[in-house]
Formats: structure tokens, sequence, C-alpha cells
């Protein structure tokens, strides 16, 4: 991430904690097994790190640790609150991994990709379907329903469910499972070092 | 007459949110769940389903509008809705708890409001916050030294948050009071909980909700027979007579049991923090000083009155059956 995305990530990350802070937004009626506050710091570092790159460039690891250490205290910081709001510490402590290994991902599948270009409009084109169009296609059936006969179809929930934009959404108030954004996130990470295998590192 | 008149209205205006109803279920059937628009929802849970063809008869928690209907039209409108589920119909919604017996001025009082659970991130953390963020953006391609930040940084606003915790009440009782009534006048006590009040008690109790028109859920299991209510953003109320009985308090002698703090305000306006007050002790001379701004708000001029913390075990032997709650007495007239 650049020094911009990684301020405008940081920015809307802390938002949703200032926006409490000041009652705006009101999270303390979610369950004890939801960690709402992480969760929503964690969705803005998701879909920031893991944008595909505007620029074709050598990979910089150094500078993808760097941004996925920029996002720790921020996430150290929602823990605290979710906690100190009553949210179950293993929970606490399983969401906090899970948002740190999902951005770690996000951004490591983006930066791979970034050495060729045939390796980035892939990984941007699967990012857009996968990661960003699964939850809105989602979106759009469900608020699109008028009664009951035009409910969203279950696939488009199951399938949803594979985005960790989607995880992040479902963790404001709930546990959801991990295992579908998991393995889309290694499957885009596999298919950028598979597809830019031999470009200079 | 006038004051009197608004105090009629503003009694009036703190409407029952939840009722029990009889309803008659016939099987097969494991769950009965009623969407009433208006209201709020209501599910009925059997631990044990019936099988087909049996029939019984269960007690349910329904929520009530929140405007004012008569109540053959809300009955109506509940058999309904569960006429549609086709597996139970209505025996009769039984009217809730009236509070009649209890002096206006009480109910009128304003009922306690607690603040919402909202998490207050610390300035110091958010200090370290911006300080780590700017650290690792000028250090960004150092590996250890910006791990090095990033891991400070978090430990540093852990402990900054979770040392830093303010107590913020989510369930307070208060008693009210009006020392000058007759003995057997009774008192209203007004269990205040944030978003979820479970182990109702509808057959003894009212239920209120701030602000009026949030919607009520109620989820009753069968057997045993458990009620909780829930609202969230809301804050919910359930008022119950009080019978002081032997209790009794005066400036003479605490007849009543002990208070870990107690404030007193004289009918010329004047405060004084009393400090603990021991059952059978007389009042304690005070020193000038005020109670907390929630425990007196809009309270009538001219009048003493008292505000005092009631201790646990005191607490514990008036109320065995509700939740532990914070609890103060609240009474004018002393």
């Amino acid at each position: 991430m650049g020094p911009a995305a990684l301020v405008l990530a940081w920015l809307a990350s802390l938002a949703p904690l200032i926006l409490e802070r000041a009652g705006v937004l009101d999270l303390s009626d979610s369950g004890l097994e939801a960690t709402p506050r992480l969760a929503l710091c964690a969705l803005a570092w998701i879909a920031l790190a893991g944008l595909p790159r505007a620029t074709i460039g050598a990979r910089d690891l150094c500078a993808w640790w760097g941004s996925l250490m920029a996002c720790v205290p921020v996430l150290a910081l929602a823990l605290a609150l979710d906690l100190e709001r009553g949210s179950a510490w293993p929970r606490c402590a399983s969401a906090i991994a899970w948002a740190l290994a999902f951005i770690a991902l996000s951004a490591l599948a983006a930066e791979l990709s970034r050495s060729r270009r045939a390796s980035s409009r892939l990984h941007a084109t699967l990012w857009m379907a996968l990661v960003l169009g699964l939850p809105l296609l989602h979106a759009a059936l469900s608020f699109g329903a008028r009664s009951g006969d035009s409910l969203a179809p279950a696939w488009s929930k199951s399938a949803a469910q594979c985005s960790p934009l989607h995880w992040a959404l479902a963790a404001v108030d709930g546990s959801p499972s991990p295992f579908g954004p998991g393995i889309l996130l290694i499957s885009l990470c596999l298919a950028a070092a598979l597809t830019t295998r031999g470009a200079t590192a | 007459m006038i004051s009197a008149l608004l105090l009629c209205l503003l009694a009036q205006g703190h409407g029952a949110r939840a009722a029990l109803a009889k309803i008659e279920i016939e099987g097969p059937c494991a769950e009965i769940s009623l969407e009433l628009e208006g209201a709020g929802h209501a599910v009925l849970s059997l631990d044990r389903p019936l099988a087909a063809g049996e029939r019984r008869t269960f007690t349910l928690a329904v929520p009530l509008p929140s405007e004012s209907l008569p109540s053959e039209v809300w009955s109506r409108f509940v058999a309904a809705e569960l006429a549609k589920t086709g597996h139970a119909r209505l025996v009769e919604i039984v009217a809730p708890l009236e509070l009649g017996e209890v002096a206006a001025d009480l109910q009128a009082r304003p009922r306690p409001q607690l603040e919402p659970r909202a998490a207050r991130a610390p300035w110091s953390a958010l200090f370290v916050l911006g300080a780590a963020f700017l650290m690792t953006l000028s250090l960004r391609r150092r590996v250890s030294a910006v791990t090095l930040i990033a891991l400070c940084a978090a430990a540093a606003v852990l402990v900054l948050t979770l040392t830093s915790r303010t107590p913020n009440p989510t369930v307070l009782r208060i008693l009210e009071a009006r020392f000058q009534a007759s003995p057997g006048d009774p008192w209203l006590a007004v269990l205040a909980v944030r978003g979820e009040l479970v182990a109702a008690d509808l057959s003894t109790s009212r239920l209120e909700v701030l602000p009026g028109r949030a919607l009520v859920h109620c989820r009753t299991q069968a057997e045993p027979s458990l009620i909780s209510l829930s609202s969230p953003g809301s804050t919910l109320y359930q008022l119950r007579l009080f019978a002081s009985g032997t209790r009794r308090l005066s400036r003479e002698v605490n007849a009543f049991g002990l208070f870990t703090e107690a404030w007193l305000r004289e009918a010329d306006g004047s405060w004084s923090r009393l400090g603990p007050w021991p059952l059978g002790e007389s009042l304690p001379q005070g020193v000038a000083g005020e109670p907390p701004g929630w425990l007196v708000p809009a309270l009538p001029m001219g009048s003493s009155i008292f505000v005092g913390q009631l201790a646990s075990e005191v607490v514990s032997q008036a109320f065995p059956a509700e939740p532990e709650a914070t609890t103060w007495l609240r009474g004018l007239g002393l």
C-alpha cells in the first residue's frame, strides 16, 4: 500500500471508533459473541489493503509488512473497546487473529500480482468479482426483495459468505465462519504467485 | 389542581408495553413466532415439541403497541396473527398490571436514564495511535522498527483502554417513596435495564420502554417458564408496587436498612452529603455536597428530598427474585 492508501485506511478504520465516541454511532446493543468495533475497523483495512494496485512494478514485501503493522494498533484499540463493553475474550482473540490474517493475505495477493500486467489484471478481475462483487450481489438481491416470494436465493448468501468483506460485516453482530474467506484469499495469493513466477522480486 | 391534572397526564404517558397471553396450541408444533407490526415480536419455544393432535394451553408474553388502543382491538389483531400460524388460538390477553394504588406523583417522577453502553476510546490511547502511525509511515520499510513500534503501541493502547474504564450501570433500581404517606400506601419500585430484561415477571409488574415507540421483542420459554424481553437501543423499566411494611425512615431513626451513601436536600434547597446511614441510628450530620445529577432530575421544590443507596444485603432481602442491581431510595418529605 502506498502512503496515501495507508493514511486513508487508517482514517477509515478509526472512523467508527471516533463516531461512537462522539455519540453518532451506536454499537452498544451487539451480543456478547459479536465484536462490532473490531469488525468495522478490519473492514476498512481488508477493503483497502486488497485493492488491485494501479501501477506495475517490483514486489515490495518490506512495504507490505510495514502496511500490515500499521493496522495492528488500531485493531488493538478496537479489541480493547469490545472487551471493555463485554465481548467474550475467546471470541475477541479469534476475531483479531482472523482479521489480521485476512488483511495480510489481501495485501499479499495484491502485492504479488503487481509484478506482471497479466497477473495484475487477473487479480483485479477476481477481486472485483469475488471479494467485492459477491456481497454486493447478495445485498442487491436481498434489498430488492419486496415479498417473501422474492427473497434472495440461498446460493447468493452462501457465495457472499466467502468474501472477507462479508465476514467483517457479519462479525458486527455475530460470529461468522472464517473458513470461506480464508480459502478464497489463499487462492488469490496462490494465483498471484503462480502467474508471476519468474518475475523479478 | 392544574399540577394534579398535569401529574395525571404524565402518569398516563407511560404505557405498558408487554402483557401475558394465554394461547392454546395444537401439535405438531415446536415454536410459535409472531410478528406484531408496530409493537415487536413474540416467540414461544417449547422444549418438548407437541405431537400431532396434542393440545395444550401455554402462557406467552406479547408486546403491546406504543399507541393507546382498546384492548379488544389488540386482542383481535393478536388472535388473527396466531390463527395464521395454523397451530395456535388466542384464549385471552391478561391486562397488564395497573398502578392505580400508587400515588400519581410517584408514577410521574422521571424514570432513571441509563447511558447507552457506547465505548469511549480514551484520548491517551488515540494519541498513542496517532504517534505510532506517523512513526510507522516514516519508517515503513524498516521491518524490525515498524514491528516493534506496532507491538508497543498495541500493548500501550490495550493497557490504557482497559485500565481507564468508567463504571457505566446497565441495570439500576429506584424506590420512589413518599415518607409522609399513610403506612398502607405502596411505593413504586422501578427496575431500569438497558436493552434486555431477562426473567421478567409480567404477572406482578408492568413493563414500560423508553423511547416509547421502540419495538419490544418477547421470548418465552415454556417449561420452565422464563420470559426475556428485549428492545435494542432502549431502556426497559419493570415497575412494581413496593409495600414498605414495617420498614420506616425518619430523621429520628433509620428503621429501613443500611444506606451506604446518602444525601438530603432541605426544603430551602440546600444539599448535604450524609455519608453512610446505619440501621437504627438517627439522621447523620451532613456536610455540604450534592448527589449525582441523574438521581435528582426535576423533583419538586419546597419539600425535603432524601436520596440514599441501599446496602446490597438490604436489596437482596427486599427483592429476592429480581436481578441484582444498584438500588436507590428516593423520597420526599423526610
